[in-house]
């Protein structure tokens, strides 16, 4: 872990595992609203950004995170099933670029077993690792203006479900009936930090 | 859109002419960046707190941000207003009124703006503030996620809550506004300028950036920043808060602003003090900038 001050007030911390990230970003998020004012969570990094009128430095920072331990196996994750429709509209090209077939890419998009390492981009859009090394490729030279709800598709290392309409130039392999943002819950993300995801074929006639 | 509530039917504003952006904002929704949502807000944020202030209100009340002007508001029912930010030309009911000083405007009369010499943003402030359901304890228009409010335009109602005009403001002398053509905004570099030679930061304090035309309420670009070595292509994603200065590979510089990201693929290089993240916004395309960052 090492601790970086970015002026007076904001600190960027860089964790060795993305396991440390997470149980580290579990316990600093109990100090919002009092303590932070923002506590974002990267692949390898948290950003904090201290509460108006309070006070904390590099080593308060530390002393909060030094007896921070990843307890492996610890369930306030939950385990998430994302029905799936596979018929995305990019999933010929990534076939065609990953040189597989059309199933070999479902079910290797299938098979895998995600965690939710961050969120960001949008708001509920989860960053999910787990994706099979050969499904790695580039974004999209140019972004789609618009990217519809419940798409399902990946880019580079991660796989992510659109909680909204947006634009994005992540590569569509399919789409899913399941709400990700619900601004009224007390925890309007459905898919938190930490939390398991497997993808599920929903084949259809 | 009709954003006056039933119950508030009394009390109302009407947008009768919209400059190029019109946006509900307070100081945002705080906390949920975490989860993708951007704090979003005012962008100029001292001005904002300070339309409040002087309207009477608590600093976080809902009330209008202008972009540019021209802008004709028309009050049905009696108010007291305050505007703040880049100055232009304000009138009530056609009588040339001053910035930062409370405003008595009566029933039926119009509050006009017209475009300001310099800055982009102006701040108006109504006593009891402006009533707009929250959206995750927020009534700020995100530009970015399409959170809150719709952009208002030509016919728009917004509700003002009641309020007792009689009771006295505490109000104080406003500073003046210090916004022209040229801007000196200073902050910290950050963790990920180790890369940049000591040569190429030395020099920076004293270049003269221009503004590009891509600006937004998301963020700003400067061009001629000429960082060497040229940062790094791509870094794993990580957090973003308003002030960040960002560093892509096109030699830009981006500092972002209250619709920004939550998180960002390319290296962080500093942050703007808030002092500067508040006259960021007042920049407009073609202002010049000099950017003075010290070492955190």
């Amino acid at each position: 872990m090492n601790i970086n001050s970015i002026g007076p007030n904001a600190f960027l911390v860089d964790f060795d595992t993305s396991d440390l990230v997470i149980a580290s970003f579990k316990h600093l998020k109990m100090g919002i609203p009092h303590l932070f004012e923002e506590v974002i969570l990267g692949a390898d990094t948290i950003v904090i950004k201290a509460a108006e009128r309070v006070a904390i430095t590099s080593s308060g920072i530390a002393e909060m995170l030094n007896d921070v331990v990843v307890i492996a196996g610890s369930r306030d994750q939950k385990e998430i099933e994302i029905l799936t429709i596979y018929d995305g509209q990019d999933l010929n090209d990534v076939a065609t670029l990953t040189g597989l077939a059309v199933r070999e890419v479902i079910d290797l998009h299938r098979a895998a077993p995600y965690t939710v390492s961050f969120l960001g981009f949008a708001p509920g859009f989860a960053y999910l690792v787990g994706l099979h090394p050969s499904l790695e490729l580039p974004r999209l030279n140019s972004p789609r203006g618009l990217v519809p709800k419940g798409s399902v598709a990946i880019a580079e290392g991660y796989s992510a479900v659109y909680p909204n309409p947006s634009p994005g130039g992540w590569r569509l392999i399919g789409r899913t009936e399941l709400n990700l943002w619900d601004p009224s819950a007390p925890e309007p993300a459905l898919l938190q930090p930490g939390d398991s995801v497997r993808f599920v074929e929903r084949r259809i006639k | 859109m009709n954003l006056v509530a039933k119950s508030h039917l009394g009390n109302y504003l009407e947008i009768v002419t919209a400059p190029p952006q019109l946006l509900v904002e307070d100081l945002g929704r705080r906390g949920y960046s975490w989860m993708g949502v951007t704090p979003s807000g005012a962008c100029d944020q001292a001005s904002f707190r300070l339309a409040n202030r002087l309207a009477g209100n608590p600093q976080h009340i809902p009330a209008l941000e202008i972009l540019y002007g021209p802008c004709q508001i028309v009050f049905h029912c009696s108010a007291i207003i305050a505007v703040t930010g880049a100055i232009q030309r304000l009138t009530i009911a056609d009588r040339p009124c001053s910035f930062n000083y409370p405003h008595l405007v009566r029933r039926g009369e119009t509050v006009s703006l017209e475009p300001p010499q310099f800055g982009l943003r102006s701040y108006l402030a109504i006593k009891g503030g402006l009533y707009v359901e929250p959206y995750l304890g927020s009534s700020s228009s995100d530009t970015l996620s399409g959170l809150g409010p719709a952009p208002l335009s030509e016919g728009d109602r917004v509700a003002i809550q009641e309020t007792d005009l009689a009771a006295e403001i505490p109000f104080e002398l406003a500073a003046t506004n210090e916004i022209s053509d040229h801007f000196e905004l200073t902050g910290w570099w950050g963790p990920r300028s180790r890369q940049l030679t000591r040569r190429s930061i030395s020099k920076l304090a004293d270049k003269e950036l221009i503004a590009s035309k891509d600006a937004s309420r998301i963020g700003i670009r400067l061009l001629g920043a000429e960082l060497s070595p040229e940062p790094k292509l791509h870094v794993e994603p990580e957090g973003i808060l308003r002030g960040f200065i960002q560093a892509p590979p096109s030699g830009e510089l981006v500092l972002f602003l209250a619709d920004h990201p939550t998180t960002g693929g390319y290296p962080v290089v500093g942050a703007l003090d808030p002092r500067s993240t508040d006259l960021a916004a007042q920049i407009r395309p073609g202002d010049s900038v000099s950017l003075k960052l010290s070492d955190s």
